[in-house]
């Protein structure tokens, strides 16, 4: 993939100059998530220097650039998943509908301490009442070792008391929505092991969106499919963006063009460039963006 | 010599070898079970089941002898799969990199290669000798709880550690607790592996009499009471096979068969339902 045109190296001039500003379009939408200044450490290390996002609403936005560029970082940052790990630290704000959620007293008094006394409008969310609003998607399909309407249920569950009827319409719905329902509507006692990669990743995909998330945040979910399944999941995600907003990091640049509004090129744990998608593929300004998307390194 | 000879023979030599060690392995493990059915099959008859074990030269069975096995090593795994699989989740979902963590985990691999009879002599003193100031059932299954406790803490720990994290981290992702993603998920993801656990907790001590003379010493009569001294298959054999009399050394036969087919069942329908819970 390092095509040597443009050698990477610490002492490359390309790296001394990524101090510059990010090129940002704004999207003119409505935003429904947005990250502000974002910095992200892995313990001592730091991996998210100053990111902005901005994610509007029943739009997809997909994050691009090379492996280790901060893109799943910053994914996982935005549902706060990270929390699971002591030592993980995001240092910024992170607002859903205008709500801070990085707003537990680590993160306040990190932000504090960078940026001095900044005014924070908590959500008030806990970490399960965000990831009912901030669903996620992983790279490997995670099936739960239960039945396909276990696991489809399983979210519900958790922060609903539904009767059997009731779950049997949320089910058959979130089954749609992912496009599984035909295929697996006469078996949905089995195990959800026992589905193909293709049909476990949409399995994922339905159990996460029948919670009713406000935004999918999904990891390279087709990275682990053949052609035919990740086609048929990237019509499933074109299908759900009438109703959800999707936040897709990936790998592959033809699926970014194919089905994402908006583009953001990360690089070195920086935003270096977020614009509509066309544009950025067809007009990149910046110069590691315009080498990226033609494929000089990667 | 040309090299692919050489190679060949060399491979020849070292497969052969392999062979060999299974066989010598294998033959033991024939002869053993051999020699256990040849003189055991002979004394099973329905007064094993019941009557209780005799006076030399009259007629008598095992009866108390197998309902104290099965009380003891029932209610001794009861409570090592409740500590071991609780132990063992700590180890692999919490605390298992503080240095508590890991001092609890030294101890419980020394634990799991402590000399049973050690253990034996650690619960008499406690419950034999001050608690209840004689032998008793209760110590017996405590004895052998106490012996399983680190295979099942072990075996636990290492089937949770081999469940990938994205599993766990899909779970909280819809907004699961950590303790609620490791008791709907992850322990059943890892099902099959904590049996095995359960299993080779139970076949260790199916087996153990040295712990059972110290504590619940053995009784000739029948007995439900576990407060009382309680007879055990092991402890039975130990006493019989000892003897001098033809009928006590064909039960002791008999009741050394019993425990064989036990584990060996008890493990066949162990992994029988692992597989059926598992298959997709």
């Amino acid at each position: 993939m390092n095509d040597i045109a443009t050698p990477i190296s610490p002492a490359s001039p390309n790296i001394a100059a990524s101090t510059e500003a990010p090129i940002m379009t704004r999207p003119v939408g409505e935003l429904v998530l947005e990250a502000r200044q974002l910095d992200f450490a892995y313990g001592k290390t730091q991996s998210l220097f100053g990111v902005d996002l901005p994610v509007e609403r029943n739009r997809i936005t997909a994050l691009i650039g090379p492996s280790g560029c901060g893109k799943s970082t910053l994914l996982r940052a935005l549902n706060r998943i990270y929390d699971m790990y002591p030592g993980q630290h995001a240092t910024g704000r992170v607002l859903l509908n205008g709500e801070d959620i990085l707003s537990d007293r680590g993160s306040v008094a990190r932000l504090k301490a960078r940026d001095g006394d900044v005014v924070l409008n908590d959500s008030g969310l806990d970490t399960s009442a965000l990831r009912a609003r901030i669903g996620m998607v992983f790279q490997k399909p995670t099936p739960f070792p239960m039945s396909i309407y276990d696991n489809v249920a399983f979210g519900v569950r958790l922060h609903q008391k539904k009767s059997k009827a009731e779950m049997d319409v949320i089910v058959e719905r979130s089954l749609k929505r992912a496009a599984l329902w035909d295929e697996v509507k006469d078996k949905l006692s089995a195990s959800g092991l026992g589905l193909s990669g293709g049909q476990q990743q949409r399995l994922c995909v339905a159990r996460g969106i029948a919670v009713e998330p406000e935004v999918l945040l999904l990891d390279e979910p087709a990275s682990a499919l053949d052609p035919v399944s990740t086609a048929k999941l990237e019509a499933t995600l074109m299908e759900l963006k009438k109703d959800f907003t999707i936040v897709i990091v990936t790998h592959n640049l033809q699926q970014a063009a194919r089905i994402s509004d908006h583009t953001g090129f990360m690089f070195l744990g920086k935003m270096i460039e977020f614009r509509p998608t066309a544009e950025l593929f067809e007009r990149p300004q910046s110069p590691r963006t315009r080498d990226y998307v033609t494929g000089r390194f990667g | 010599m040309d090299r692919a000879l050489r190679r060949k023979l060399t491979n020849g030599v070292f497969v052969g070898a392999c062979g060999l060690a299974t066989i010598i392995a294998l033959a033991a493990l024939v002869l053993i079970l051999w020699s256990l059915v040849k003189e055991g099959v002979g004394g099973i008859d329905a007064n094993i089941f019941t009557m209780t074990q005799p006076a030399p030269g009259s007629p008598g069975g095992l009866k108390n002898a197998i309902t104290g096995s099965i009380m003891m090593c029932a209610s001794g795994m009861a409570i090592a799969i409740v500590i071991g699989i609780l132990a063992g989740t700590w180890l692999a979902e919490y605390g298992g990199q503080t240095p508590y963590g890991h001092a609890v985990r030294f101890l419980n691999d020394v634990l799991l290669s402590a000399p049973s009879i050690l253990i034996g002599l650690f619960v008499y003193e406690i419950m034999v000798a001050h608690l209840f100031g004689h032998f008793s059932g209760y110590a017996g299954a405590l004895a052998l709880a106490l012996l399983a406790v680190p295979i099942v803490t072990r075996t636990t720990e290492d089937m949770l550690a081999l469940q990938p994290n994205t599993l766990r981290e899909a779970g909280m992702a819809l907004g699961a607790g950590r303790g609620f993603v490791i008791r709907s998920i992850i322990w059943k993801a890892a099902s099959a592996g904590l049996l095995t656990g359960g299993l080779l907790g139970f076949a260790r001590i199916s087996g153990e009499t040295a712990p059972l003379l110290f504590t619940s010493l053995g009784n000739q009569f029948f007995s439900l009471n576990m407060a009382q001294p309680m007879a055990s298959l092991p402890t039975t054999i130990f006493q019989f096979a000892l003897s001098a009399y033809d009928d006590w050394r064909r039960l002791a036969w008999v009741g050394a068969l019993l425990i064989a087919v036990a584990v060996l069942a008890v493990n066949t329908i162990g992994r029988l339902l692992a597989r059926e819970t598992h298959r997709p």
